[in-house]
């Protein structure tokens, strides 16, 4: 498939018992569920192009985003997990292939390990929601906007990203993204009444029986690369990839790595 | 220094209320003005001739206003018709959206077209155009590499199969043939993959845009990845230089007239009609960390025009700036070609040839002694002179290609025969192409005679007597082809059975005798191999079990179709 199919894409809603949950859909091939992280946009971002061009991507916006409050109804990780399968059900979706990021790679472990015959590949990419007491996750509580840039990010001040015509000088503080990132660390407080991390998950992670991809920026300051470490040895079927250079938003920071790596791993070449 | 003119063949028209949101679909493109704007360029280059520049380069992007050749080919062609002794390039074929036999043979036409003037030039293209075009742009690498391996093959192989992963071919043999044996190469070297794609091939590197200080970084990673990784080292004619240049009487005017023609250019720039997202997979995250020291933004419509003055994006003033200016940057950047690139956006025709005039009668000639390499360019092919040379061999091979071979069993063989008369015995075979059968096809049995390629088709032969001892040396051997008149009798060998007896092994490569002449037998014709020698108590037998033949031809079908 080429740039052309995966460029194009659908934007859609769909009513799971009573919760107005909305979805990008694009590309071709094995259906794929993207979870975000920290930051959700309603755009087709680069990534799911990228993933667009091997699978079917179903790029999920979780509720509570758009709307910049989490509903009632969620009360954890877990919740958006049954979410999630409610939306496979909904969608005739048997299995998928499924890729979370961040706070997304949370409710991406969560399904992986409640209901397994659900995912065939499973790509965790700097996922929160592990309990690691020697390389604990950043206190997202006590963090200002500068802490929490440095964190989050390796280069924090003009980078240079490839493009059309000789690339661009692009700086993160200033980028639309961030502002979204700072405001959902908020929702991510809320919802885990500040403990980011799930003392019960890592005993789960042995009933996780898909293919899985763990892939951390070195740089990960948000949350450690000892997490995906952990993670790599806990699953059972669970290769480990860090990219250098890249903090915790290695599809942002290091694009054309991060997208070759988690390609190369669902088309069976990684 | 080499001077060649170089435009982004922009479409002047782009209206001015059309600002970021709106999409550059054709809605915008007046063909006739396009026809106008190809008018335009194509004086300009040719003029460039007039004015002493060494060559002239075209290249192509899609769906855009900034460049209206989707295919510089076809300009190159257009050039070179216009042009007598000037160097004709492409920069390049956009090799991952196009077959690699069709570029190949489209370069060796263009070669042949120019009497040997062409430069070929290769690209990976723009993220736009793996959209529209709908490839998968993760494959581009692979794709490049695999469709440059075809086209070099192309360019110099006699035939060739070839199993890619993108690209399986069989028997590929294109005609023409280029006449530069090797054709040169050039390709845009930015990124850390593409140049050591080009220093392992020994393709020139192009640097465009960029300050002198970011081309200097490339052409020395190019250096030091040719003399560490390939083994050689690369002189100023490997390292190609372009630029945006707008020459004037005065600096004043020269910025006065080159501010709005680079406006824009900036203005339709990268401004693509399809893409939702920045497409992934064309580069690494590490493809231009060699640059990442020095790089400055990508300019656009914000930066100032003093900024890109400064900076090299556009080399603007009067003779005197742009000489010292451009001295300066060949001396720092190190490259021995200078691309000038002339035709700044929507500038008008009669100010770029204007530029061109003042910059081929001052610039020019300052600049021609810098960075020259010690040893000069082959001179080129004048039109009209032979282009080939016959290469001398000293020992030619035997035809390979043939299809078919002609023994003893073969249906062809009619008789052995030895008879006795006139005082001498002669022996051998008879053999028959037979007539065409109700329904069946008719064919050819052809001897392949001497070329310049070869020596001959094989002809393997020992004759022995009952007794198993071999022909005198001085026996006479004959095969002939005729269909019973005198006429069309055909010689493919006489000559002394010697030849045959003194190569202890026939069947050795390239030991046989070969065929003297070409010879072709078709429908019903007789074909006649013996030995002529004085009576003797034991003739030769033809039957015996140390007699042999082979005749190795080409059996043609002829394939008749209503």
């Amino acid at each position: 498939m080429g740039a052309g199919d995966a460029s194009q894409f659908t934007r859609n809603r769909i009513d799971l018992g009573g919760l107005n949950v909305a979805y990008l859909n694009g590309g071709r091939g094995a259906p794929l569920v993207y979870l975000h992280g920290l930051s959700a946009s309603n755009r087709w971002e680069s990534h799911h192009l990228a993933l667009a061009i091997t699978n079917l991507v179903y790029a999920v916006q979780l509720p509570g985003w758009p709307e910049g409050s989490i509903p009632a109804v969620i009360e954890s990780a877990h919740d958006y997990a049954k979410l999630i399968i409610a939306l496979l059900d909904a969608l005739g979706l048997d299995s998928v292939d499924l890729v979370g990021h961040s706070f997304g790679g949370w409710i991406a472990l969560d399904l992986a390990a409640e209901y397994p015959s659900r995912v065939s590949r499973l790509v965790l990419a700097d996922a929160m929601g592990l309990d690691v007491p020697e390389a604990p996750a950043a206190d997202l509580a006590a963090m200002d906007q500068d802490s929490f840039l440095r964190a989050a990010f390796v280069e924090t001040g003009r980078v240079l990203v490839p493009g059309d015509f000789g690339g661009a000088i692009e700086d993160v503080r200033l980028g639309q993204e961030f502002e979204t990132q700072w405001r959902s660390r908020e929702l991510i407080l809320g919802l885990t009444r500040g403990r980011l991390a799930d003392p019960e998950l890592t005993a789960k992670l042995s009933s996780i029986t898909a293919e899985t991809l763990v892939v951390w920026g070195r740089d990960d300051r948000l949350v450690p690369y000892q997490h995906g470490e952990l993670l790599a040895r806990m699953i059972p079927h669970a290769r480990l990839r860090l990219i250098d250079g890249a903090g915790h938003t290695p599809m942002r920071e290091r694009r054309e790595t991060f997208q070759r790596l988690v390609r190369d791993f669902l088309i069976g070449e990684g | 220094m080499k001077f060649y003119t170089f435009d982004e063949l922009t479409y002047p028209a782009v209206p001015a209320e059309a600002g970021p949101e709106v999409r550059f679909t054709n809605r915008f493109c007046d063909p006739l003005t396009v026809s106008r704007t190809y008018q335009e360029h194509l004086d300009e280059w040719a003029l460039c001739e007039e004015l002493g520049f060494t060559g002239v380069f075209v290249n192509e992007h899609h769906f855009t206003a900034i460049n209206i050749q989707p295919s510089c080919n076809i300009t190159a062609a257009a050039i070179i018709m216009r042009t007598r002794h000037m160097r004709v390039g492409v920069i390049g074929n956009i090799l991952p959206l196009r077959h690699p036999v069709q570029v190949a043979e489209e370069f060796a036409m263009l070669d042949c077209l120019s009497g040997g003037r062409f430069i070929g030039g290769i690209v990976r293209g723009v993220p736009a155009e793996y959209v529209s075009y709908n490839i998968d742009p993760f494959t581009s690498s692979e794709r490049l590499r695999e469709a440059y391996d075809i086209i070099y093959k192309c360019l110099t192989e006699e035939i060739f199969d070839y199993d890619g992963k993108y690209w399986k071919l069989t028997g590929v043999s294109i005609w023409p043939r280029p006449i530069q044996r090797p054709l040169p190469f050039w390709m845009p070297t930015g990124s850390r993959e593409t140049i050591e794609f080009a220093a392992e091939r020994h393709i020139a590197g192009a640097q465009v845009f960029f300050p002198s200080e970011a081309f200097r970084e490339c052409f020395d990673l190019y250096t030091k990845v040719a003399r560490e990784r390939f083994g050689w080292t690369p002189g100023y004619d490997q390292f190609v230089g372009a630029r945006l240049i707008h020459v004037a009487d005065t600096n004043a005017k020269a910025i006065e007239e080159g501010r709005e023609a680079i406006n824009y250019f900036f203005r339709v720039l990268g401004r693509p009609v399809n893409n939702p997202a920045p497409v992934p997979g064309l580069h690494g995250d590490q493809s231009y960390n060699h640059r990442r020291r020095i790089e400055r933004d990508f300019p656009g419509p914000h930066t100032s025009f003093e900024q890109l003055r400064e900076d090299g994006w556009i080399v603007c003033g009067d003779p005197d700036y742009v000489t010292r200016w451009l001295e300066r940057d060949m001396k720092i950047a190190g490259y021995g070609h200078f691309l000038g690139m002339f035709h700044v956006g929507n500038l008008p025709h009669d100010r770029v040839v204007a530029s061109k005039r003042l910059f081929a009668a001052h610039v020019l000639p300052a600049l021609r002694d810098i960075n020259v390499d010690a040893i000069p360019d082959q001179p080129l092919a004048a039109h009209g002179d032979m282009p080939y040379q016959v290469r001398e061999t000293q020992s030619l091979g035997l035809y390979r290609d043939f299809n078919y071979t002609i023994d003893c069993d073969a249906p062809e063989v009619l008789r052995d025969f030895v008879r006795k008369a006139d005082g001498r015995t002669t022996a051998g075979w008879e053999m028959r192409v037979p007539e065409r059968e109700p329904g069946g096809f008719p064919y050819q049995i052809i001897f392949s005679g001497p070329t310049s390629e070869h020596r001959g088709s094989a002809i393997r032969l020992r004759l022995v007597d009952a007794r198993g001892t071999e022909l005198a040396g001085d026996s006479d051997v004959m095969l002939e082809v005729h269909d019973g008149a005198e006429a069309r009798r055909q010689v493919v060998f006489a000559g002394k059975y010697q030849a045959f007896k003194e190569i202890p092994d026939q069947h050795a490569a390239d030991a046989a005798v070969a065929a003297q002449q070409r010879a072709v037998a078709e429908d019903g014709y007789i074909i006649h191999l013996r030995v002529a020698l004085a009576n003797s108590a034991a003739p030769p037998d033809p039957q015996a079990d140390g007699s042999f033949f082979e005749l190795e031809c080409f059996k043609h079908l002829l394939n008749v179709t209503a």
